[in-house]
Order: C-alpha cells, then sequence, then structure tokens
C-alpha cells in the first residue's frame, strides 16, 4: 500500500492508538522500513507519549467523600428570598458604590473649585484702604508666560 | 419509573458494543440514587473516584482543582441520576460530566495552573535527586498539555492516559471517531514540536 506522506501523520498517529486495522498496519509497517522520515516523526510521537507517562497517578484523599456529601447536603437546603437574589445583587450594589464615588468626587471638585474662585476675586477685589478702585486682572495661566510677556 | 430508566438485568435498546457486566451494577446503584439514596452515591464514589480524580488531575493540572471538579460531578450525578438514559454506559455518561466540568472551569481560569502549584511537599523536600528531576519534568510536560487548546487536552488525556479508544472518546466528546483522530493527531503534533527542544538538549 502506498503511502500518501500529507496523510502520514494522521496515520502515525492513529498507528501509535492502535487504531489502525490489519491492512493499514501491515501497508504502513511496510513503508516505515524505507521511509526515515516517517520512522523519526513516529518515534517522536512514542516519545510524547513517554513524557506523558511520566506523570504518576493520584490518590483520592479521603476527606474528598466528606466535601462531596457535604456540597450535597448544602445543595438540598431551602434557599430563602435574599439568598436568591444575592448574587444579582452584589454587582447591582457595586456599581452604585461606584456611581456615588463619582458623583461624589464630581461635586467635591466643583465645591473645591468655586471656593478657589471666591477667595480669587476676593483677593482680587480687596479694598487697598485708599479708596483705590482695584483693577481686575486677568490671572494668566502659568503655561502661556513667554519671555515677551515677562518684558 | 421515569421514562428511559432500565430495570436491572435490562439492556439498553442500543447495545454498547462492549457491554460490561458492571454496568448493570453501576445502573442499579443510579437507578438508587434518582431515588435519593446516598449509599448508593458513596458506592457509585467508590468505583468512579479515581478515574474522575484523575481525569480532572490529568487536565487541570492541580489536586485542588481536581478535587473541586470530583465534588462537583459526583453533585451532577446525585442532581441528574433521573435524567440518564440507558443509551451508553454508566461509566461514559460519568466521564462526559466530567468531561463538560473540565471544560467550563478551565475556560474560567485566566491564567493556567502550575504542575501542583510548584510547590514541594515537605515529605519530598528531601527526595533523591532523580525524584526531584521527575516531578520538574512532570511539570513541564503538564504545562505543555496547557498550551493545546481545551479539545487537544482533553482528547490526549482520554488517550494517553484513560487509554479509551477512539469510539469512547467520541462518546465522552460528543464526536465522531473520525473527529477524534484528527485532534489527537493536531495535538500530538503541537506536543512534538513543543517538547523536541527540550528532548534534543536531554532534558527529557
Amino acid at each position: 500500500m502506498g503511502v500518501n506522506h500529507r496523510r502520514v501523520g494522521l496515520l502515525l498517529s492513529r498507528y501509535v492508538d492502535r487504531d489502525l486495522n490489519d491492512h493499514e498496519r501491515s501497508g504502513l509497517e511496510l513503508h516505515l522500513k524505507e521511509c526515515v522520515s516517517c520512522r523519526d516523526q513516529l518515534q517522536e510521537y512514542q516519545s510524547v507519549s513517554r513524557c506523558l507517562a511520566i506523570s504518576a497517578p493520584i490518590e483520592a484523599a479521603p476527606y474528598l467523600w466528606t466535601r462531596t456529601r457535604q456540597a450535597i447536603q448544602d445543595s438540598m437546603q431551602p434557599v430563602g428570598l435574599m439568598a436568591r437574589l444575592r448574587p444579582a445583587l452584589v454587582p447591582v450594589a457595586a456599581a452604585a458604590l461606584v456611581v456615588m464615588a463619582l458623583v461624589t468626587g464630581f461635586q467635591l471638585t466643583r465645591t473645591v473649585s468655586q471656593g478657589k474662585r471666591q477667595m480669587e476675586i476676593q483677593a482680587i477685589n480687596q479694598d487697598f484702604g485708599d479708596g483705590t478702585a482695584p483693577v481686575l486682572q486677568q490671572i494668566v495661566p502659568d503655561d502661556t508666560l513667554d519671555e515677551d510677556s515677562l518684558n | 419509573m421515569p421514562e428511559g430508566i432500565l430495570l436491572p438485568g435490562q439492556l439498553p435498546k442500543t447495545p454498547d458494543p462492549v457491554h460490561r457486566p458492571e454496568n448493570d451494577l453501576d445502573i442499579e446503584l443510579l437507578q438508587k440514587v434518582s431515588r435519593k439514596d446516598e449509599s448508593a452515591l458513596a458506592e457509585l464514589f467508590e468505583r468512579f473516584k479515581g478515574r474522575v480524580l484523575n481525569l480532572a488531575y490529568r487536565y487541570m493540572g492541580s489536586r485542588d482543582d481536581a478535587e473541586l471538579v470530583a465534588q462537583d460531578v459526583f453533585l451532577k450525578v446525585w442532581q441528574n441520576a433521573d435524567k440518564f438514559r440507558g443509551a451508553a454506559q454508566v461509566w461514559t455518561w460519568i466521564y462526559r460530566i466530567t468531561v463538560n466540568l473540565c471544560l467550563t472551569r478551565k475556560s474560567r481560569k485566566e491564567l493556567p495552573t502550575g504542575y501542583l502549584d510548584d510547590k514541594v511537599p515537605a515529605s519530598e523536600a528531601h527526595q533523591p535527586v532523580e525524584a526531584l528531576e521527575r516531578r520538574e519534568t512532570e511539570g513541564l510536560v503538564q504545562r505543555m498539555l496547557e498550551t493545546l487548546p481545551p479539545e487537544q487536552r482533553m482528547a490526549i488525556v482520554l488517550a494517553e492516559y484513560e487509554q479509551l479508544s477512539y469510539e469512547e472518546i467520541g462518546r465522552t466528546m460528543n464526536k465522531t471517531p473520525r473527529a477524534v483522530a484528527t485532534i489527537l493527531f493536531r495535538a500530538r503534533d503541537n506536543l512534538r514540536r513543543r517538547l523536541s527542544p527540550f528532548q534534543k538538549r536531554g532534558l527529557i
């Protein structure tokens, strides 16, 4: 039986799993005697199996049945209305907290900046005692200062 | 008697090609579980705990996760025993529950777990070098397994560790044997390429 090298990987994988029928297996084994690259590929697949086999099985701990039994008993407890609603209430409460924090923060920022503005206006409008009406000065942001304006 | 539940000794309408006498006992136990007989569940637990736990362990990569999956498997068996129709063997049905729970639970995790969480138990701290090297190799292989897509990882675990046939893997994963063959080939090819650098350097 001729072997199509495009499909040989699939055949080799099935060979490792003993999934080939007699005819397929004998044809592949005949091909493997002559084809080095396919032999190498098969050895790599078998090496994968050997690596996986290194991992030893684990034993079930004695507490596993106790915990399983507890889970079953918990599942049979009647669930109250609040317990049923709780999964939905938690994200709703969290979202409400976030919104409140944002609103409070916004309000605080406004209050502080309003207070600051008031203080600045008061400072500007402060009576200098000589009856001179003060000139309202435009408060210039620092980043607009340049050499020309300083001169 | 709920529809689809078999009486003891009664064969399913579509007999499994590999009918096992043990399956009759499993069916009888499952019928008792459907009537909320806890001792029947305890017996089913004893019969399948090793296979369920190790299937979950190979797939999830940690004992803690595997134990959680195993608990959930038998909880689902308890809750759904009345839904077993008898078209497949009981162990196939339990395996399918295990596979589905592993796939669901693993997809929720953001980071792959390390092999036994990378902790060396105190009991092994003074083991010979060979034992520690084996442990490192196990960790490497487990990490390589975790790089596989979920279907490939599960198929490899069922083929290499549980020694299931393509038909049995197909029944467990709801795939045709031909699809299982393709999935396994891709899984092996991926593992071969990923392990090759370590093998060439003699690390495994």
